[in-house]
């Protein structure tokens, strides 16, 4: 052992002296032949004489020298060094070649590199929270409700922490927007309301000054902020001098006592956090008694010795006994259950799917650009072959040529793996905004080391993939009867080129079903007409608006708005339409005179307050009855309009008109009109049943103003901000956006997923495209003399194009039954994202086989009128 | 890349480099002079299995190597033994011996 090691060390250091180590040698081999040519010259013999018997009783000087250089371990070096550059030298005589195949891997390996490193950002990297894996997210569910998750009461988490056993620290969570001063202007600022042990629970330790402790969350005690990182990077230019800092919110001021350290941003986008008792809604004590007014959301830590499962079914049984002690909190109707889910699945839950699509997508894409180098590789090896006969006749084992193959592709294939990490960088910021919008991970997504590695294997693999099928094709000459090398590459590339068709036929197929679902998203009557309007939040402070402020806030915002000149018309409601913030805010109903058995659950509805002028402003139809006006005040009968939706839904085949819905205060609105269904939240889910109250009669102190203009409502912002500054010098503005932005970025991801997808499946096609001509015009050469002959035997020009075609249209038939055969096999996986679409659907295969085909023919009718290009002079004397 | 010597005759050849080498430093071409002069002519050292037998030699560590200069003051590579090389040939001469004394012992009975 201890021999062997000495042994490789030597023969490590000896080969950093590689240089000394030949010089010697000659040296001392030289002083040999002398000193035996003297004692031959002694002898008596001549000097030509002398020095030719000892180089000849030295037996091949250069034999001696190969063998004491294989003992130093510099033969396989030097092999290897010999092909990379003999290697280098065939690339560089054949740059074409060279560009192709480094062009293709490059694609390639930058599209996977870039797609893994948002799969490993956001699903494989752990979190970045201590011992991440045993973070539980809490959900409360009322299976009789349809809804996925609902919050927690202050009792509920009391009684969690009293009974659980297998959580070893809760913390409870909601967010707020609330008004901070003491930073410039009014700052509307989203605060995440915790308990004291909540980043505790996380394990995270604050970058700066402290995080919270159990005296922060008593009652009384002094509001201190925990600024988030990027909050504290944005806005405070990362100032170290924040904390200790003092800031007014809800009339009472606040101390920063520390800035966090960069985390997903999860469960939402906030700014601050701040302790329970901190937030004047969450510390008052009706809100803490109250078993039913519901808020939070809980985090919370598995104790280390118990599992997922154990901690489900201490869940349910707390939940059951809950249901037992409190049989009017839980009606039997809803049901009532309480979930966990690993905090990590809740982060990536999102994205996982898309991105391991895409990963797959990536993934066959590389696979058809090995499969096409490979070709490439095999046409350039059957071009070779005399030289690598040669080769092989002067003593190159099979092995040797198999290294030397294999030394080229995977130069190329490295190569392309630099070029792919350039084109990942370069695409990265897309697929991170991408990213965003799926999982709060996406500011964790990088080409870090292991991405880096993970290309530089890719780039190994796919090298070795590339170069193993053509060197394998190769057979010594010796075996090599009847050319059978050249029978079996040009067997492997027909192999070669319909798998890649196939492939290829595939990802179209994905791509297509995508952009038909797409243009379905696209065409999706979402009930309004968003051109020339404009929506901006206005979140009024609540510690300044009651009711009647409010109302008053809103009715001289409308007068004043409608006074402008460039105004068509203006109104005030919940909801901006697609604005990715929205959220239902779904209630029960009563329905007067319930007569319609409805299974014992009260139907739910999504309730909207808007002024009058709403529907005009957003441009949706009214069908029935009559729109808001300015007189259905807090004085006036309370009315209501139900969509489309809610009025089958409540009164199936009735006239709804005149009938009256309560929601949970009891109070009787009557039906004053139907409006066509207007899609608030999202384009691919159905329209929801909505009731609209007026919201002078249900103020509401987060609503949005919505303006349609004459023209561009771009330029009106300032004036429109002006306006709302004048009625309240302290009131911030946010969300400022056109309903056709919100429109846009709601089809955003839909739009990238699809082009991403068809940008995947164009690729695979050209290279599939070239493939296939390559492969034929390889076939054309190969039979140059046959060809040559027909065609001087008066074979016509047209019928030997027919026969190259027809081969092409041979290889292309058999991609397409195969990859139709794949597509009905994988495409059911693609359902969750397809909108309208069924994964079987015929015009999709049919427009792609046409399109899949037709690419084929042009590709093998190039190599067909290269066919004909043959002279058969030229020809005949070719072989 | 064709070889004659069976590796009886090669291990042999260890052998002889290594007494050769006990005696007194050398360099290639004195070892192998020596080692015909000793064997009366007998035994022909092939110069193109000493000079990998010396190299094999030095990487298992039993003989170093350093420049030197020769007889008639030409530059010349030396070899001479080291403390493992010493044990090694005690070693092989050892084996040689047992080896030899079986051969010689099955040669008489007939």
């Amino acid at each position: 052992m201890l021999r062997r090691l000495r042994l490789a060390v030597a023969r490590v250091s000896s080969l950093l002296e590689r240089g000394r180590f030949e010089s010697d040698l000659d040296d001392e081999l030289r002083f040999h032949l002398e000193m035996e040519t003297e004692k031959n010259l002694k002898l008596g013999m001549r000097f030509e004489e002398a020095r030719a018997c000892a180089v000849r009783s030295f037996g091949g000087v250069v034999r001696v020298k190969d063998e004491v250089r294989s003992l130093r371990g510099y033969d396989r070096l030097d092999a290897l060094w010999q092909d990379l550059r003999y290697g280098a030298r065939a690339l560089l005589q054949s740059p074409g070649f060279a560009g192709a195949v480094v062009l293709t891997l490059g694609l390639g390996i930058g599209a996977n590199t870039a797609i893994f490193s948002v799969v490993y950002g956001i699903i494989v990297k752990p979190l970045p929270y201590g011992a991440g894996g045993r973070l539980v997210a809490l959900d409360r569910r009322a299976p009789g409700l349809k809804l996925d998750s609902l919050p927690f009461s202050v009792r509920e988490i009391d009684e969690l922490r009293e009974k659980s056993n297998t959580l070893a620290s809760i913390a409870e969570y909601h967010t707020m927007p609330f008004i901070l001063l003491g930073a410039g202007e009014p700052e509307r600022v989203q605060t995440g309301v915790v308990s004291a042990s909540y980043f505790e629970v996380l394990s995270v330790t604050p970058l700066l000054g402290r995080g919270f402790v159990p005296a922060d969350e008593s009652p009384g005690a002094e509001p201190v902020l925990l600024l988030t990182h990027d909050y504290w990077r944005e806005r405070h230019a990362s100032d170290p001098e924040v904390v200790g800092r003092l800031f007014e919110m809800n009339d009472r001021v606040h101390r920063v006592v520390g800035v966090l350290p960069p985390l997903p941003r999860y469960p939402d986008e906030n700014d601050v956090f701040m302790p329970i008792s901190a937030c004047p809604f969450r510390s008052n004590e009706n809100f803490v008694a109250d078993r039913m007014d519901r808020m939070m959301s809980v985090l919370a830590r598995m104790k280390s010795n118990v599992t997922l499962a154990e901690v489900r079914r201490d869940l349910a049984a707390i939940a059951a006994e809950q249901r037992r002690a409190n049989p009017l909190a839980y009606p039997d109707s809803r049901g009532h259950a309480i979930e966990a889910r690993l905090l990590k699945d809740e982060l990536t839950l999102r994205a996982r799917p898309t991105f391991l699509l895409l990963l797959a997508t990536a993934g066959f894409v590389l696979l058809i650009a090995c499969a096409n180098v490979a070709n490439i590789h095999l046409s350039r090896l059957l071009r070779r072959k005399a030289e690598l006969d040669l080769r092989s006749a002067i003593g190159a084992s099979r092995g040797r040529i198999v290294c030397q193959l294999l030394a080229e592709s995977t130069m190329l294939s490295l190569a392309g793996g630099a070029l792919g990490v350039v084109l990942a960088w370069l695409g990265l910021d897309l697929l991170v905004g991408f990213a965003s919008r799926l999982s709060p991970r996406a500011s964790e997504i990088g080409l870090d080391g292991n991405v880096l590695s993970f290309a530089l294997a890719l780039s190994f693999a796919t090298g070795a993939a590339s170069g193993v099928l053509p060197a394998l094709a190769i057979r010594p000459p010796r075996q090599d009867r009847s050319s059978t090398t050249v029978h079996r590459a040009r067997t492997l590339r027909a192999i070669l080129v319909v798998a890649e068709l196939a492939l290829s036929l595939t990802l179209l197929v994905g791509a297509g079903l995508m952009l038909r679902s797409l243009a379905s998203l696209e065409r999706v009557d979402a009930g309004y007409r968003p051109q020339r309007v404009l929506g901006m939040l206005l979140d009024l402070d609540w510690s300044r608006y009651d009711r009647d402020r409010i109302r008053d806030f809103h009715r001289s915002l409308l007068d004043r708005v409608s006074e402008h000149a460039g105004v068509v018309s203006v109104a005030v409601g919940r909801t901006v339409p697609l604005d990715s913030t929205g959220e239902p805010a779904t209630t029960l109903v009563n329905v007067e005179g319930c007569r319609h058995d409805r299974g014992g659950v009260e139907p739910m509805v999504d309730v909207h307050s808007v002024s009058e002028g709403y529907f005009e402003t957003i441009g949706a139809p009214l069908v029935l009855g009559r729109g808001f006006s300015r007189d259905d005040d807090n004085t006036a009968p309370l009315v209501a309009i139900l969509n489309l939706t809610a009025a089958r839904r409540l009164w199936p085949g009735e006239d709804p008109l005149g009938r009256r819905v309560s929601g949970p205060d009891g109070l009787w609105h009557t039906v004053v009109g139907v409006v066509g269904d207007i899609r608030h939240y999202d384009l691919d889910t159905d329209p929801s049943s909505s009731v609209y109250v007026p919201i002078a009669q249900a103020p509401l102190r987060v609503a949005n103003l919505v303006v349609r203009a004459k023209t561009d409502p771009r330029p009106l912002v300032e004036e429109l901000k002006g306006i709302v500054h004048s009625l309240d010098p302290g009131q911030a503005v946010s969300h400022i956006q056109t309903l056709e932005e919100a429109r846009h970025q709601d089809l955003t991801p839909p739009k990238l997923m699809s082009s991403l997808l068809a940008l995947f499946a164009a690729l695979a096609l050209l290279i599939a495209a070239f493939g296939l001509s390559g492969t034929l015009m390889l076939e054309v050469s190969a039979r140059t003399h046959e060809l040559g002959v027909r065609l001087a035997l008066g074979a016509s020009p047209l019928r030997i194009q027919v026969m190259v075609l027809r081969e092409g249209i041979v290889l292309a038939v058999a991609g397409l039954s195969l990859g139709l055969g794949s597509s009905l096999i994988s495409m059911r996986r693609l359902q969750e994202f397809l909108f309208e679409v069924e994964p079987h659907d015929p015009l999709t295969l049919a427009t792609v086989s046409i399109l899949m085909l037709g690419v084929a023919a042009i590709a093998s009718s190039w190599a067909a009128r290269r066919a004909t290009a043959i002279d058969p002079l030229t020809a005949l004397r070719a072989d | 890349m064709p070889n004659e010597r069976t590796d009886l005759l090669q291990g042999t050849l260890d052998m002889l480099i290594l007494k050769t080498l006990s005696l007194e430093p050398q360099h290639g071409w004195g070892i192998s002079q020596r080692i015909q002069q000793i064997s009366r002519d007998v035994l022909q050292v092939y110069q193109g299995s000493l000079y990998p037998a010396l190299h094999r030699l030095e990487l298992a560590g039993w003989i170093t190597s350093e420049w030197g200069a020769s007889d008639n003051n030409r530059r010349a590579k030396f070899y001479k033994l080291t403390a493992a090389g010493r044990r090694q040939l005690k070693e092989e001469r050892q084996n040689w011996e047992r080896l030899s004394d079986a051969i010689t012992r099955i040669l008489q009975t007939s």
